[in-house]
């Protein structure tokens, strides 16, 4: 407890130094007083027993020092005065401060924006007690190169009574829960789970309780729990809510629980209601729709698990060789399986923005070496009245980590303005799916990170100047004499190689942007197969409670298709289950008439959806041969399909498709043969893939619950909205529409991240070639004004005013080229680390590389063009007389 | 007349043994009092007190609030503290061992 006291009494005296001081010196001036009073009492005049009682004293000013200093804060008050006098350096060149504040800023802020989202993406969307122990389980069919497809019920349910790895695993699966009794229905975001899905997440309801295992049986399955923000919106956070009945899909569902605000897995649930799989379900291995996660027992290492769901997968496919041949299951930690794809083009951003921030840096370094050419002076009088090198560095760095702090700060504003503004904007449809996305902020990590980062680049882009000034040639500068040559072309290699750098590292940014940025245009030309322009979009789902069979369901998509086509500003509506561009499909496992049966494992698949007959008019997807699906195409009728190119081309290469016949396997197992009747046009289901081979049922011979009313307007597609809805509700207006999007919003969506990636590098690139002009052009210019005299002498010998332009252009040329020979493995090296990200572009791109390289080359000749005038229009005689 | 300088690591010694005789005592005063005792022979250069009173101050072995002399002048003055007595006590035995240890030393020759 000692040193606390004493810390207290060092701590106060810091508080109170400048009373110290001269408490200090009262005490000494008594003493020599009374000293010389003596003295004068003891004979002597009084100037004598001035001189003898300081000559007893000792050296007053040191004395007084040393008592200063035995409190120990010299460093501190040092530290003080460095950052007063570096202040007060700052105010004296606004300009310079100005140009390097902002700098910092710009790339600073960027940091931290980019930052804030790796740090909610990466590190704070999957907030569990213990991630490390949960794994997202996927089957796996390495032959066909699936590496993720959904859980067969039956395989879900050996799997759960096998393995001794998990000590606890669920499944879940999406579910469309609309909210009734509320005044506008609305659909949630639904979940149904089975009973063990909290505790395989380690989460526990803030109010009542989670699924008991019973509740996973049908007729006992009509329990809910609410997400936190459901309750809080939808139910004024009551706390009785637990016990009552809520209604959803037209059926009381009794409320067990309310989670807490943290909780939101799988991303975006509103709602989870319990899975209960009915005896058929049971035992079906053909329908893959269910996503399983699980809870490691305590001592189980991942590989372990892998190994043991291996050895369980192939028992499996032994004893069900008809679905199972083939089949592994795919064990990976839920973080990766959930965040795994952002990592890689997360990693390139921050690589990026970071490398933007060291363009500044050396942009900086540059203006203080000039600087400190000019401030020679200073230092040399400071180390000549005794500064030591230590203090003359440290004076330096202080004066650039203010630089550092002061951008810092300011990036800090423009970051939290980047996300205020949007600067990335993503439809609230998605962003709430996207894991973490709700928790992008600037919050205490990414303010540590700025800090350190603001710190870190103040001592960079200090350090090499810093290190410059602290060996000053006292004898040289003093004297001031012809630019104390030496030191000045030391410096100036420096300030080369700098450029060179910049250069070469603005060359990689403009590549990777250019490469970015022509792989998304190379997208958006992309024709997606059908006509995006000006069609609504919005999907109804229909309760099975209400709509239990396939024709009542078709009837209400008639009837609502028929209704929205008389509304005015309609051109054609049509409904389909699943839109392209959602990168959501279903496939079914075919077999083609009169064709060997298949060996089990290799049957061949395709994506199906269902459609009403107007769908190809209205999305204008061509039909290359056969006829339209037409009234006549309904339950009673002959089961017909159409199929579009690229499933012509694989099953029927050569052939005429229209006539042929296939049926499925699966849950459709036991239809009738299926006719041909049409070949339409390829869609992309996602426009960096070619279309995959897939089939069109007509609505009336095989529907779905949930499906997507497609409207195309005469307008503007959005002010449809509202009309469409009423006719909605006016069917049954219990019914709640949802993802109310443009077919063009589609689109735009499904290359949002390309989007994004060649936007935000695009900039970064911008922001690098800017950086680097100045710096350039402030070398040069820099230059030209130090050789001023020996442009001077070059003159009046004779030389033209065109070889003076090309003198200095030449030298700012030269380090230009070199900088881009050095920059092209750089580009190459970023080019090779994006290339996953690209479409239709190669990592490598000749056109894409020539032509960053040609505006880099353009930017500096403009960077050298001024200074060089400037140095054609010196005057020979002026000149000479120049120092 | 010749002065000694005081052994080094003594004048926390002589400080605390002043103070510790008399009470309460500006800076003046302990260097005085120091020399009158010693008969002049031993001579603190003056200053230096300063400086180790801060020390003291530190480690808390005095404290120091200011008040007015005879002269009514404004003055700071020390004080022992309990710790300070302890360290006199310690500082004490110190110094015996050590001349203790020098004069047998010395002795011995």
């Amino acid at each position: 407890m000692n040193w606390l006291r004493e810390l207290a009494r060092r701590f106060k005296m810091l508080m109170h130094r400048r009373q110290f001081d001269t408490d200090l010196e009262e005490e000494m001036r008594l003493h020599l007083e009374l000293r010389q009073q003596q003295q004068i009492e003891c004979g002597m005049t009084p100037d004598d027993a001035r001189a003898a009682a300081r000559r007893g004293f000792g050296n007053v000013p040191l004395l007084r020092e040393k008592s200063h200093m035995a409190w120990g804060w010299e460093w501190f008050e040092q530290l003080v005065q460095d950052m007063r006098y570096g202040l007060r350096m700052l105010r004296k060149s606004p300009g310079f401060t100005a140009v390097a504040v902002l700098t910092l800023a710009l790339g600073i802020g960027a940091n931290t924006y980019i930052f804030s989202v790796v740090d909610a993406l990466l590190f704070r969307s999957m907030e569990f007690p213990d991630p490390a122990k949960l794994v997202a389980l996927w089957e796996r069919v390495p032959s066909g190169g699936v590496n993720r497809n959904e859980l067969a019920p039956a395989n879900f349910l050996d799997w759960q009574q096998q393995n001794h790895v998990f000590d606890h695993i669920a499944a879940y699966s999406w579910w469309d829960a609309n909210l009734g009794d509320v005044e506008r229905p609305e659909h949630l975001h639904g979940f149904q789970v089975t009973p063990d899905y909290f505790a395989t997440v380690e989460a526990q309801p803030m109010l009542g309780r989670a699924f008991l295992p019973e509740e996973g049986t049908p007729g006992k399955d009509l329990v809910a729990v609410l997400s936190y923000e459901l309750w809080r919106d939808h139910f004024a956070a009551n706390p009785s809510i637990v016990g009552k009945p809520v209604l959803l899909n037209g059926v009381d569902y009794t409320v067990v629980g309310v989670m807490g605000a943290n909780f939101n897995y799988p991303t975006g649930a509103q709602v989870w209601a319990a899975l209960a799989f009915p005896p058929d379900m049971r035992a079906n291995r053909g329908f893959h729709y269910l996503n399983g996660v699980a809870h490691l027992a305590a001592g189980v290492r991942l590989d372990q698990a892998r190994a043991e769901m291996s050895a369980i997968a192939s028992r499996l496919a032994q004893q069900n060789p008809q679905t199972n041949t083939g089949r592994d299951i795919n064990v990976i930690p839920l973080m990766e399986s959930e965040v795994g794809e952002a990592r890689s083009p997360l990693a390139i951003m921050l690589t990026a923005v970071g490398l933007v921030l060291l363009i500044a840096c050396a942009n900086i370094s540059n203006l203080l070496l000039a600087r400190a050419g000019s401030r020679r002076r200073e230092t040399t009088i400071r180390s000549a009245l005794g500064a030591t090198r230590l203090r003359l560095i440290r004076q330096s760095l202080v004066e650039s980590m203010l630089l550092g702090l002061l951008g810092g700060g300011l990036g800090i504003l423009l970051a939290f303005l980047f996300l205020k503004v949007r600067v990335v904007q993503i439809p609230p449809e998605f962003a709430r799916i996207i894991p973490g996305w709700s928790k992008i902020a600037i919050n205490t990590p990414v303010l540590l990170f700025t800090s350190v980062v603001s710190f870190g680049t103040g001592f960079i882009f200090g350090l090499l100047p810093a290190l410059g000034a602290s060996r000053p040639n006292v004898n040289d500068t003093l004297k001031e004499s012809a630019s104390s040559a030496g030191i000045g072309r030391r410096r100036g290699r420096l300030r080369n190689a700098l450029i060179v750098a910049e250069v070469a590292v603005s060359l990689a940014l403009l590549a990777t942007a250019g490469l970015m940025m022509k792989s998304f245009v190379r997208l958006e030309r992309v024709p997606p197969g059908f006509n995006p322009d000006r069609v609504l979009t919005m999907f109804v789902a229909l309760p099975r409670a209400k709509y239990n069979s396939d024709q009542q369901a078709a009837n209400f998509y008639e009837q609502l298709i028929e209704r929205v086509q008389n509304l005015p500003g309609v051109k054609s509506t049509a409904a389909v289950n699943m839109l392209p561009m959602g990168k959501m499909n279903s496939t079914l496992t075919i077999r083609i008439e009169g064709r060997p049966e298949p060996k089990p494992g290799e049957e061949p698949v395709a994506n199906f959806r269902c459609v009403s007959n107007s769908y190809f008019r209205t999305m204008q997807i061509p039909i290359d041969q056969g006829r339209k699906f037409t009234s006549q195409d309904s339950d009673k009728g002959q089961p017909v399909v159409a199929v579009n190119e690229a499933f012509a081309a694989r099953f029927w290469p050569g052939e005429d498709p229209i006539g042929k016949r296939m049926r499925f396997s699966g849950p459709l197992d036991q239809r009738p043969w299926r006719t041909v009747v049409a070949v339409v046009g390829n869609v992309r289901n996602q426009l960096d893939s070619p279309a995959p081979a897939e089939m069109y049922f007509p609505l009336r011979q095989q529907t779905r619950n949930t499906m997507a009313l497609v409207v195309r307007t005469a307008t503007d597609p959005r002010s449809l909205t509202e009309s469409v809805r009423a006719q909605v509700a006016a069917l049954d207006r219990d019914l709640p529409v949802y993802d109310v999007m443009t077919m063009e919003d589609w689109r735009s969506v499904s290359v949002m991240p390309q989007k994004i990636g060649g936007t935000l590098m695009g900039a970064f690139a911008g922001f690098a070639l800017v950086l680097s002009a100045m710096g350039l052009f402030g070398v040069i210019a820099y230059s030209v004004s130090e050789r001023t005299h020996e442009i001077g002498i070059r003159m009046a010998l004779g030389a033209g005013r065109g070889q003076i332009f090309r003198l200095v252009v030449g030298q700012g040329m030269l380090l230009a080229f070199v900088g881009l020979l050095l920059g092209l493995p750089l580009a190459l090296g970023m080019g090779r680390a994006v290339a996953g990200l690209l479409y239709g572009v190669a990592p490598n791109d000749f056109t894409t590389f020539a032509g960053v390289g040609a505006t880099l080359a353009a930017v500096a000749f403009a960077a050298c063009y001024f200074p060089a005038r400037r140095a054609m229009g010196v005057e020979p005689m002026v000149a000479l007389r120049h120092e | 007349m010749h002065r000694d300088e005081i052994p080094p690591g003594t004048l926390y010694l002589m400080i605390l043994t002043t103070l510790a005789r008399s009470g309460e005592m500006h800076g003046y005063e302990i260097a005085n009092s120091i020399q009158r005792i010693s008969d002049d022979i031993l001579q603190v250069e003056e200053g230096s007190l300063y400086p180790a009173l801060q020390r003291m101050l530190i480690k808390g072995w005095v404290t120091a609030k200011w008040g007015t002399t005879a002269g009514n002048r404004r003055a700071r003055y020390y004080q022992l503290t309990a710790a300070g007595r302890k360290q006199l006590t310690v500082e004490m035995s110190q110094f015996e061992r050590i001349i203790g240890a020098i004069t047998r030393v010395i002795e011995a020759v």
